[in-house]
């Protein structure tokens, strides 16, 4: 069982131990039940909204036609006219509620004076069920065609649209309830664990008992992230209409997991009571969520801002989570993210050894 | 071989002397019992003894391993009961245990074998939040006990326990003392070193002010029959026992 000087039956005792007990501890249970809470309150809230708002068209127009004047002023839907066929799919992307993209050929008011039979390609986004993309359909086929005095058929066929790495919306709001999640599991428990061994000094039997300081440490890295990839899993499962590569979620899953845990390690070594630790837990967690709010929504910050940001460990793990969405995954950026958190992951485990090792001097 | 050799042993502590210059040895199967005042460096030396600390220098030995260099290796053959009650609460006993059988690679049987020698089989399944203190620490001399240990350490056990349940602590102790544990025991109470102990030692400010057996050390320093260990203590370190 002693595989590169490290004795794999220990941490296995100590991980499973830690997982039983995190299990009946009621903090770590009310922690997780709040989280969940929040994670399943965002994703479930908006079916039980009263659903009065007014359906929204975005509408790329290649032909500048007269319609457009027309269904603006209608107060049955809300109309959004874009400039570009990019920026129609963005738009439709970026939202975290179901919009119609909508094209009008160049040719467009010429076919409705004729009395053509008009057939418009129509966009809607992946996460959108079957029902919800059709139910949409026949909204605007209905209201659109009373508009114009004819039928108008609305083409989904081929048309999906899928988020991308850096979208707004529903994609970003739900890698932002991943992140909370996979923290839940490293940021909080971790430092939990290794705070109430030192509280109730069962630390000190451990460290009497086989078990090195790296196998205890190796084994609480194990018991955070199990908990992070379950939880991170799990939110991932009740988004699982946003989920596109699932392999992408379990790689932001792992990945994240180790971060976290990494965080966790760190305020739980260098922490000396629980006040301490719930501060700088609250801290950083606020301090992460600040880059990736900047980067998503800060489009006034300047350019080399913004490129500094997008290096943050948070930005670089939403980006991993939001890649889980996409169709086809961007393969570069994926690697770039990959590399950059996993840099961050290196640095933090460095410095953990760094501490210990000066804690260990220090009883030496 | 000694089970436990001492030569010279200095511990500082941000700038504190706790231990300063300490040398004894304790034979195999000898209940050794290590007295003094508070802050004397009892429990320092216990933590050296048991690798949870480094000497600032000097050297010890436990079972033939160093506590610095060896200290992997001296792990298993040890078991410690510390001053206070480190155990995992919202854990059953038999879960204790049963995670310390599986650090120690112990056969899953000594966990009830361990449980019944100290009385607590029938309560095994009992989350440990529900022991009392007594309970709780026969359950921490089970663990010590669980890995079949060369040495135990055993720091005041009976620390806070109520007479009845101190007595029973103090059986076991004798018991193993019997099976030829070696048993290294630091506490308070003078009639307890003085029954327990094949030796004590007294340490008072870091030193060792005297170390032989109980009735040696009570002819030598006493006044006459009927002088007490606690006579001797209070003459040697010049305090008061509480």
């Amino acid at each position: 069982m002693k595989r590169y000087g490290i004795n794999l039956r220990v941490i296995g005792t100590i991980a499973s131990k830690d997982l039983l007990d995190a299990f009946k501890n009621r903090n770590i249970l009310s922690l997780m039940f709040s989280v969940f809470m929040m994670v399943g309150l965002y994703r479930f809230l908006p079916e039980f909204e009263s659903g009065e708002t007014p359906p929204r068209l975005v509408v790329y127009d290649q032909g500048n036609s007269q319609w457009i004047t027309q269904w603006d002023a209608d107060t049955n839907y809300d109309l959004v006219a874009t400039a570009s066929m990019g920026e129609m799919e963005r738009y439709v992307a970026d939202r975290d509620f179901i919009v119609l993209g909508l094209v009008l050929p160049e040719d467009f008011d010429r076919r409705i004076e004729s009395g053509e039979s008009v057939t418009l390609d129509a966009y809607v986004i992946h996460w959108a069920s079957d029902e919800a993309a059709g139910s949409i359909r026949s909204y605007f086929e209905g209201t659109l065609g009373n508009d114009l005095g004819q039928d108008v058929h609305l083409d989904l066929e081929g048309h999906t649209l899928y988020t991308r790495i850096d979208s707004g919306g529903y994609a970003f709001l739900t890698s932002l309830t991943v992140l909370l999640a996979l923290s839940m599991g490293g940021m909080y428990i971790v430092p939990h664990l290794i705070f109430e061994e030192k509280q109730t000094r069962t630390l000190d039997s451990l460290m009497v008992s086989p078990a090195t300081q790296l196998e205890i440490l190796i084994a609480k890295v194990i018991t955070g992230g199990t908990i992070a990839v379950l939880a991170g899993l799990l939110t991932f499962c009740i988004n699982a209409a946003l989920v596109t590569q699932w392999w992408a979620a379990i790689l932001a899953c792992l990945s994240g997991a180790l971060f976290f845990v990494a965080v966790g390690l760190l305020v739980g070594t260098a922490m000396e009571t629980k006040q301490q630790m719930t501060l700088w837990g609250f801290l950083l967690m606020f301090a992460m969520l600040i880059p990736a709010l900047l980067v998503t929504l800060g489009s006034f910050l300047k350019a080399g801002i913004l490129t500094l940001l997008r290096l943050t460990p948070s930005v670089t793990l939403i980006n991993l989570v939001r890649a889980a969405f996409t169709n086809p995954v961007p393969m570069q950026p994926l690697v770039w993210n990959s590399a950059l958190l996993l840099g961050w992951v290196a640095v933090l485990y460095i410095i953990i050894l760094v501490i210990l090792r000066r804690k260990d001097r220090a009883n030496g | 071989m000694k089970a436990i050799q001492v030569q010279d042993l200095h511990r500082y502590y941000k700038g504190v002397k706790a231990v300063r210059g300490i040398s004894f040895e304790v034979e195999y199967g000898e209940v050794f019992g290590f007295l003094g005042p508070n802050g004397a460096g009892k429990s320092t030396t216990i933590k050296v003894l048991t690798g949870q600390l480094r000497p600032t220098s000097g050297s010890a030995q436990v079972v033939g391993c160093d506590v610095v260099e060896g200290r992997q290796q001296l792990k298993p053959q040890i078991g410690v009961v510390f001053e206070y009650q480190n155990l995992y609460e919202r854990l059953s006993a038999r879960d204790n245990l049963q995670f310390s059988a599986r650090l120690y690679g112990v056969p899953k049987r000594r966990v009830d074998e361990t449980l019944a020698q100290v009385g607590l089989l029938d309560r095994a399944k009992d989350k440990i939040k529900t022991y009392s203190n007594g309970m709780k620490q026969r359950l921490l001399i089970a663990r010590a006990l669980l890995h079949q240990p060369k040495v135990l350490f055993l720091d005041e056990p009976t620390r806070g326990l109520d007479p009845g349940v101190a007595r029973g602590i103090r059986s076991i102790v004798e018991k193993l003392a019997e099976e030829g544990v070696t048993v290294f025991l630091t506490t308070h109470y003078m009639e307890e070193a003085d029954r327990l102990s094949d030796r004590v030692a007294i340490i008072h400010q870091g030193q060792i002010v005297a170390i032989d057996s109980p009735a040696t050390l009570k002819a030598e320093h006493g006044e006459g029959e009927g002088t007490t260990l606690e006579d001797v203590f209070i003459k040697l370190t010049g305090n008061e026992l509480y």
